[in-house]
């Protein structure tokens, strides 16, 4: 009896592990595919639109001779299938060339701003997420009551309101006039020179290095945006999760649940949010990369210097390798997070692991 | 003697926009520890008068009775939270298809065992323990690796033996069953009512079995209430059943193939609007 239940749990490990694995290269596949797609497309944008890579950098005057040169350091006299070659290798390797206006590396530009919008976006989403959800489960439980028009008027405002339009008042309100936070910015100019950022992300690093009266002062700045973020994403996530929330506790085994006995609290925590977290979580995760990558309007009222807006600048001056580094720098952060979500999805759903 | 349950002229009705539909309306019966079978087509109230019973009716319905006595406490007139300690412990109830009334990110086991942490302190060894008894009493062969299997994993028919265990585990006296195995294969649906016949002969138990199969209610069951539209119309013993005398009961009686006889086509139900008055 032991002796074939050892042998068959054996059989049923090494089934296991063979469908994980399977399930990892299915996964890398896909990572694969879906990378060579952003890098075709981006390729293809950056070759059709009618800016002349050469043009902005030597000048609408120079003479036939230096363009000519130019054009040879850029590759650009290049059959079209090298120069994707080429490509490909430089964006796998993390190179995606200088840009004009800076003139850094892109990817040294990119590292400097990236942090700032994955700070701010990261906090925002926080923000959504924790409150978000309570607010929704509460609209669903209660629903037709006055909390759940409450909830659903906060979440129509956040969801229809212009992000720069209650940006600016709420800097209006809370830094012109009632002098609770600081204005625009990550950090006031006078730790310009005392604070010597180590990983980017300034809070962590006031944390690292124990200055706490920086710390302070980033708090102060970041709080408004993130607040702002956190808002727009809370609006989206309430309303998502109130009617992934609905949806369950019609469900049979809600009934069944009560007819076991158990508290109305566990009924909606323990069994309808469970359920409700599979959906959600690629709702959430979907809202964290868009905060990620449609932050522009916060960046820019916010003077934020982060992607959107390093993006932004690079657009307006045409320069196409800031702005292409910066458009696969996000289409990675995407993959990722997609690849992060579905992870999630099937560790909280038992019907989408392999068997 | 006191009977396990007394439902004297129960009302349950859902107010709509327009209307006040009636879904229950005046009934009356009494239950030992016998198995009442209450038959009726869908929309005669039969499910809400189960549901009612426990206390699972739907928040925007109006539920009034006469008497709703279980074991003597009035079911209406108790605080919500004592309402809830009952359910599960003392009446409890299976529901009709597996496949959507357990709960599907849950292994089977834990939802087992949490009716009994819900009504009971005790530690994970001695639920664990109690669980996989159960799953034995209820024919599953290997309770262990049962346990840990999702409601996807396993077929109808044990996703409706779980069904079962997680609602007696707790021991309750009263079991309602709706339609427990409507949602069945017919070579499994009696598998099922073996198993529950066994159950409720050994434990003692007052069950109510809610179905639209009159054939087996009548094989299943002690009593048997005949509902229409709301009320009940005819109440009799499941041995008398041939000689019900409501011309409702007569008529689905009579739309039933016999073995041996030729009929066609069969009779069909002649509805009379007066049995709904």
């Amino acid at each position: 009896m032991s002796g074939t239940g050892t042998r068959a749990e054996a059989g049923r490990a090494a089934r296991r592990a063979s469908a994980i694995a399977s399930t990892l290269i299915r996964f890398a596949a896909v990572v694969a595919v879906t990378y060579l797609g952003l890098l075709a497309v981006t390729f293809f944008i950056g070759r059709v639109i009618p800016i002349d890579p050469v043009l902005a950098i030597v000048g609408d005057r120079a003479p036939a001779s230096v363009v000519e040169r130019a054009r040879e350091e850029l590759g650009l006299n290049l059959p079209y299938h090298q120069q994707f070659l080429i490509y490909v290798k430089g964006a796998l390797q993390g190179e995606f060339g200088r840009s004009v206006l800076t003139t850094n590396p892109v990817m040294t530009d990119i590292r400097r701003v990236l942090p700032a919008t994955i700070e701010l976006a990261t906090l925002g989403t926080l923000i959504g997420a924790l409150i978000g959800v309570p607010l929704g489960v509460l609209a669903a439980v209660r629903r037709g009551t006055l909390a759940d028009q409450i909830v659903r008027i906060i979440g129509l405002i956040g969801y229809s309101v212009p992000i720069f339009w209650l940006g600016l008042l709420a800097l209006l309100v809370f830094y012109a006039r009632l002098r609770w936070t600081a204005g625009p910015g990550r950090i006031d100019v006078v730790y310009e020179y005392t604070f010597t950022p180590i990983t980017g992300f300034y809070l962590l690093d006031a944390m690292l290095l124990r200055d706490w009266a920086a710390f302070r002062d980033i708090f102060a700045h970041i709080v408004l945006p993130a607040s702002l973020l956190g808002y727009f994403s809370l609006a989206y996530i309430s309303r998502m999760t109130r009617s992934f929330m609905l949806n369950e506790l019609g469900q049979e085994y809600i009934v069944a649940a009560r007819a076991k006995g158990l508290s109305e609290t566990r009924i909606v925590w323990a069994h309808a949010l469970r359920n409700a977290a599979v959906p959600l979580v690629t709702v959430i995760a979907l809202s964290y990369a868009g905060l990620l990558e449609g932050s522009v309007l916060t960046e820019t009222v916010f003077s934020w210097p982060g992607l959107g807006l390093y993006i932004t600048n690079s657009l307006q001056n045409a320069d196409m390798n800031a702005v292409l580094g910066g458009t696969i720098v996000i289409g990675s952060i995407f993959i990722g997070i997609n690849l992060l979500s579905d992870l999630l999805y099937r560790m909280l759903d038992p019907r989408t692991r392999p068997r | 003697m006191k009977p396990l349950l007394l439902v004297d002229d129960l009302w349950v009705s859902f107010p709509t926009r327009t209307e006040t539909v009636e879904a229950v309306r005046g009934v009356s019966f009494t239950l030992g520890r016998e198995r009442l079978g209450i038959v009726g087509e869908s929309g005669s109230g039969k499910s809400q008068t189960g549901r009612a019973i426990m206390g699972l009716t739907p928040a925007n319905a109006h539920i009034r009775a006469g008497r709703l006595q279980f074991d003597g406490i009035e079911l209406l007139g108790i605080p919500a939270r004592q309402r809830r300690r009952l359910r599960g412990k003392r009446l409890s109830m299976i529901l009709q298809d597996p496949k959507y009334s357990l709960n599907p990110v849950m292994s089977i086991g834990r939802q087992i065992a949490e009716t009994l942490r819900s009504h009971e302190t005790i530690g994970n060894a001695e639920s664990r323990e109690r669980t996989l008894e159960m799953l034995e009493a209820v024919q599953i062969r290997n309770p262990h690796r049962v346990y840990d299997l999702y409601p996807h994993e396993v077929s109808g028919g044990m996703g409706q033996r779980a069904m079962i265990a997680m609602m007696l585990v707790a021991g309750p006296e009263l079991l309602i069953a709706d339609e427990p195995t409507s949602a069945l294969d017919v070579t499994v649906q009696l598998d099922i009512l073996r198993i529950l016949d066994r159950l409720v002969g050994e434990r003692g138990m007052g069950l109510i079995f809610i179905s639209h199969d009159l054939r087996l209610v009548a094989s299943f069951c002690d009593r048997v209430v005949v509902m229409y539209a709301g009320k009940v119309v005819e109440q009799l013993p499941a041995a008398a059943l041939a000689r019900a005398e409501h011309p409702y009961t007569r008529g689905l009686l009579d739309c039933m193939p016999k073995i041996g006889e030729q009929r066609h086509p069969l009779p069909v139900l002649e509805r009379q609007p007066e049995w709904a008055l």
